[in-house]
């Protein structure tokens, strides 16, 4: 259970628990942005922390939730008070009303992935997983990454990897790449808007690489958040000096405004312009000058 | 990029209106006149022969290469002697018919009623076709399950043996069938070959006598040609360069690419003339322009010309559109004339056989950027890394061309069929998605399609009472398929018989194996390849209405038989039934979307209609064969069904392409769209299939963008798919080309198998290819 309150992050997961199953809120397959190659995205519902431009925010809580699309409700049955009908969702015929979030169990999960094993080894590709925070699920993660390791499929996790993390070598071993985030670099303003603590995730990103794994960073840049000169140029040194040599510079983007509609969520960010490569120009002339490898949107 | 010239050349096609033009029609008449109480295939030769003597020829401004079929690009032959009544039906309406209108002027409007179509009136091969067709068959297609095509215009869908023209020259190709010949004085068939030929080689010399007039800036002293004299030294030498070639090429083997490309488009006009049909297609110009290339470039003739040379090429490819019927234009729109131009492929030996040439080929798609030739590029397992990311490059631009075929099945699907495995392996394409060999199999490719859904839609409606399960349901809906299947047949093969008995093509068929060798036209089983090609359509759309029944019907019991019937039957007007079918659309698996339950239901009939038409034999001493795809069909095929389980409604169009799923509802991702379509028994398509696919242009952009589309193909060529082809247009543009079709007169799109220009489709084929799902990063 997930609960957050100010900038106080309380976190109860269920310990000593080996289940091998998750609540999944989707499987996204031909995603081409996550990792390299034409991969399947297995997004994970719970995140501890609160980034005001997410663009998942449907993977916010880790319940399963009810997502509404008002524009394809065809009235069938009546809404009291302009709210939601009873009709539930996997009754509802245009599909306006979904359930968010099954359980899914590791190796449903990874025969859903394996079909498309062609598409992954042709293209380098393969399975990542993201959230969420998917380090909230830790015993499910390393199990289910340790299976499509099994299968022959490649892996990658997207993650903040501001949690303490359990078992670094089995994660490191079951995972191909990490895609870690750069965001707010102030770790006292880190804290108070996102609860991501960046000093974990260093510490984090030095025990994963000390073990051999890869990381590769990602930098989503948020006006008003990330973009300021103070904030990117401690990011890109950051990078630099954690011996990360790849970096993906994410410019802030609005495709994630209808998920907030349809679960009805507050949006910070609803009138902030998109940032299109260009505005990230200036960025990524700085990663390039620290040395680092760029790759705007990520591959 | 174009040159000046061929800048020009490109925009004087699009400058005017297409006419309808009455020259080669009134010459056919002239010819007949005079030749009463001969054989058929003697007096197509004569009218042919007649009108290469007499009809307008052409010499262009600055152009390099000649040979037009019309006196202006574009215009619209109309064959009287294959059918005289749809064009007097349509003489009016041609000018605002929906699709692929012509302008006809009131004098041959006059012409025609007055001297063209008594002439022709009950004496023409559709006349020959109604006249033998059984009453069954008739009755049948007033089912509209199927329609006989190619009853009223020629047959097409083959590729000559247009390297074997190159290699020998014409001189040698006369002198042999003058001798067979001679050795045959009562075969006729030998005789008009060799009177084609003949007629040929004099048509060859009429154009460098118009370009040795022009060089010597004189107006032509042919009565019937119209040309530029030179206005200068340096056109005078380009003409005379011309004259020289076409003075060679005339009679004499090919020396180097331009005498290589001359010749070849001399060919397709020539051949255009005899025929006037549909796709008569230019087979694996990569491998047969090799050594012509490779001699060109070794005696010192730059890129810079070799390419504008090849752009004149594409150009002439342009410059001949098919006039169709109204319904058949909606079946085929967009002019899909099917100069199907192959790169590629293994070589004999089943090594890959792709060259220089290939790429190049390719790339010339950049410069000219129009709908013909219809490109397509072979791939197999040991394609190069350098073809296929050309072939992505030029994906990438939006045309629809290159489309992509795969060896690894269709090389396995024609030897299934008993063709040789050398044969097989140097399959080309024709039209659009047809698979033939190239001078070896007259295959009436396109022949017949066949509507599966309206099989479901016959066989739900003839059974109030249900079935006891749903497995009775599918073998009844199979009877369906088999009584209509045999019923096609029959009408197929009348019309086979309709061809062969008034409309042989003797030119055609000395350039295609083994026709000198038996001494029989193609039309009476010459070919040594003779299959006959029928398409079944509604894969998708089958799979789906069956799998909501399956789960709805006879499983849930969510609903009773009579329930869904009468839905379907008020077309989901009544209280209550958008909400049933909204469920339908939304709440059931549907194919494409990788779900095992439903892409096997689809399987199933796919596979059973193609086992079923095997059976038969056609008249020509072949088999009937399956192939699946629309082309634009799977709009009026969809008027002809009803509202249907999956959620259509009455009237609406089926899925496009062949084996795509139904528009907007594959929501998995074009990867298990393509794992749909995987497990179909793709071998069994040997006429081949269609697979359309859309990306929106920010999912190939960059290099990784192309990297991921090169692995895509590659993919597509693991899984055993026959054929795909990609619309890479974002719905934007498309919707502002349907508002201002002024701004977008250059956009290419691709309709099914061949591409078009955009502003010239109908509304309800624009609207269709908008809506096909494209796919977009996620």
């Amino acid at each position: 259970m997930t609960t957050c309150s100010g900038q106080t992050v309380n976190l109860t997961i269920s310990s000593g628990q080996t289940v091998k199953s998750a609540t999944v809120t989707n499987v996204q397959r031909f995603s081409l942005h996550d990792g390299g190659g034409i991969r399947t995205v297995v997004f994970l519902k719970g995140c501890p922390f609160r980034c005001p431009w997410c663009c998942n925010p449907e993977n916010l809580s880790s319940e399963p939730e009810v997502s509404f699309k008002e524009r394809l409700c065809m009235h069938c049955s009546p809404r009291p008070g302009g709210g939601l009908c009873a009709t539930p969702p996997e009754e509802c015929p245009t599909g306006a009303k979904e359930l968010l979030g099954r359980r899914r169990s590791v190796s449903d999960l990874v025969e859903e992935a394996a079909r498309d094993r062609a598409f992954f080894e042709e293209s380098g590709g393969g399975v990542t997983v993201s959230g969420g925070e998917c380090l909230l699920h830790q015993d499910f993660l390393r199990a289910l990454l340790e299976a499509c390791h099994a299968e022959g499929l490649g892996t990658a996790v997207e993650t903040t990897l501001a949690l303490p993390l359990e078992d670094v070598g089995g994660l490191v071993r079951a995972c191909d790449v990490f895609l870690v985030d750069f965001k707010i670099a102030d770790r006292a303003r880190s804290l108070e808007v996102t609860g991501i603590d960046p000093d974990l995730r260093d510490a984090n990103v030095r025990a994963v690489l000390a073990a051999g794994g890869r990381v590769v960073a990602r930098m989503p840049i948020i006006p008003g958040f990330t973009d300021d000169e103070v904030c990117v140029a401690a990011n890109v040194a950051r990078i630099v000096e954690l011996g990360i040599s790849r970096a993906d510079v994410l410019p802030f983007h609005q495709l994630g405004q209808g998920k907030y509609d349809s679960t009805s969520r507050e949006y910070a960010m609803r009138d902030v312009p998109q940032l299109t490569e260009k505005d990230v120009e200036g960025v990524v002339a700085r990663c390039e000058a620290a040395g680092l490898e760029v790759v705007v949107h990520g591959e | 990029m174009l040159t000046q010239r061929t800048r020009r050349i490109k925009d004087s096609l699009f400058a005017n209106p297409r006419q309808i033009s009455l020259e080669r029609a009134l010459l056919y008449r002239e010819s007949y006149l005079e030749t009463e109480g001969e054989s058929p295939v003697m007096r197509r030769a004569k009218a042919f022969a007649h009108v290469l003597e007499r009809h307008q020829i052409v010499l262009d401004g600055d152009d390099l290469l000649v040979g037009n079929r019309t006196s202006e690009p574009r215009a619209g032959v109309v064959s009287p002697e294959m059918s005289p009544y749809w064009i007097l039906d349509e003489l009016d309406e041609f000018p605002v018919r929906p699709q692929d209108t012509f302008e006809v002027s009131e004098e041959d409007k006059r012409t025609y009623r007055e001297v063209l179509y008594p002439f022709w009136k009950g004496r023409s091969l559709n006349d020959w076709y109604t006249a033998h067709r059984p009453d069954e068959v008739a009755a049948a297609e007033k089912d509209r399950v199927f329609a006989v095509a190619q009853t009223d215009k020629g047959q097409g869908h083959i590729i000559a043996d247009i390297p074997e023209v190159l290699s020998r020259g014409l001189g040698d190709v006369l002198a042999e069938v003058e001798a067979l010949s001679a050795a045959a004085p009562e075969n006729d068939f030998l005789r008009a070959g060799a009177l084609c030929v003949r007629a040929l080689i004099g048509y060859v010399c009429r154009y460098q006598r118009v370009a040795e007039d022009a060089a010597a800036g004189r107006e032509p002293s042919d009565p019937n040609a119209r040309a530029v004299p030179a206005a200068g030294p340096e056109r005078a030498a380009e003409l005379r360069r011309m004259a020289e070639v076409l003075a060679h090429v005339a009679t004499e083997p090919c020396r180097d690419l331009y005498d290589a490309l001359q010749m070849t488009w001399l060919l397709c006009v020539a051949l255009q003339h005899e025929s006037n049909a549909s796709s008569i297609s230019l087979g694996r110009m990569d491998q047969y322009l090799l050594p012509y290339y490779r001699a060109s470039v070794a005696a010192g003739m730059s890129e810079a010309d070799v390419r504008e040379l090849l752009q004149c090429f594409y150009l002439k490819t342009n410059t001949i559109v098919f006039v169709r019927s109204t319904d058949s234009a909606r079946f085929f729109a967009g002019f899909p004339t099917g100069y199907n131009l192959v790169v590629g492929g293994v070589d004999a030996e089943g090594n890959d056989a792709s060259n220089e040439l290939s790429e190049l080929l390719l790339d010339l798609q950049r410069d000219t950027r129009l709908p013909q030739p219809n490109l397509s590029v072979r791939v197999h397992a040991g394609s190069p890394e350098p073809l296929l990311h050309k072939a992505a490059e030029i994906v990438r631009l939006g045309d629809g061309l290159p489309q992509c075929f795969n060896d690894e099945v269709n090389v396995e699907s024609f030897v299934r069929r008993g063709v040789s495995l050398a044969d097989a392996r140097d399959y080309a394409v024709v039209g659009c998605v047809e698979l033939s060999i190239p001078g070896r199999m007259y295959g009436l490719h396109d022949i017949c399609m066949f509507n599966m859904m309206r099989c479901l839609e016959l066989t739900m409606r003839a059974h109030p009472e249900g079935f006891a399960s749903f497995e009775d349901l599918e073998d009844e809906v199979e009877r369906t398929i088999d009584h209509y299947v045999a019923l096609m047949v029959r009408g197929c093969n009348v019309c086979d018989e309709a061809h062969r008995e008034t409309s042989p093509t003797p030119l055609l068929s000395v350039l295609v194996h083994d026709a000198l060798e038996r001494g029989a036209d193609i039309t009476a089983g010459g070919a040594r390849y003779n299959p006959s090609g029928v398409q079944g359509v509604g894969t998708a759309n089958l799979a789906d209405s069956l799998y909501v029944v399956k789960k709805a019907v006879f499983e849930e019991g969510a609903l009773s038989w009579s329930q869904l019937l009468e839905m379907l039957g008020r077309d989901w007007q009544g209280e209550g039934d958008e909400a049933w079918r909204q469920r339908f659309v939304n709440r059931y698996a549907k194919y494409g979307n990788d779900v095992d339950e439903v892409d096997r239901i689809g399987r199933r009939f796919l596979e059973h209609y193609g086992e079923d038409v095997a059976k038969y034999e056609n008249v020509r001493g072949g088999h009937f064969q399956p192939g699946s795809y629309t082309v634009s069909a799977h709009i009026p095929l969809g008027a002809a069904v009803g509202a249907t389980p999956d959620g259509r409604h009455a009237g609406e169009q089926l899925a496009d392409g062949g084996l795509s799923p139904m528009v907007g509802r594959d929501k998995n991702g074009p990867t298990a769209s393509l794992l749909s379509v995987s497990k179909l028994r793709n071998v069994l398509d040997t006429n081949g299939s269609l697979l359309n696919v859309k990306f929106s242009p920010s999912t190939l952009e960059g290099e990784a963008g192309l990297a991921r589309l090169v692995a895509y193909l590659r993919s597509f060529c693991r899984l055993g798919i026959q054929h795909i082809q990609f619309n890479v247009v974002d719905r934007a543009t498309l919707l502002d080309a349907q508002a201002h079709p002024e701004r977008h007169r250059d956009l290419v799109v691709r309709v099914a198998g061949y591409s078009a220009m955009f502003v010239e489709l109908a509304r309800a084929i624009q609207d269709d290819i908008i809506n096909r799902t494209e796919h977009e990063l996620g």
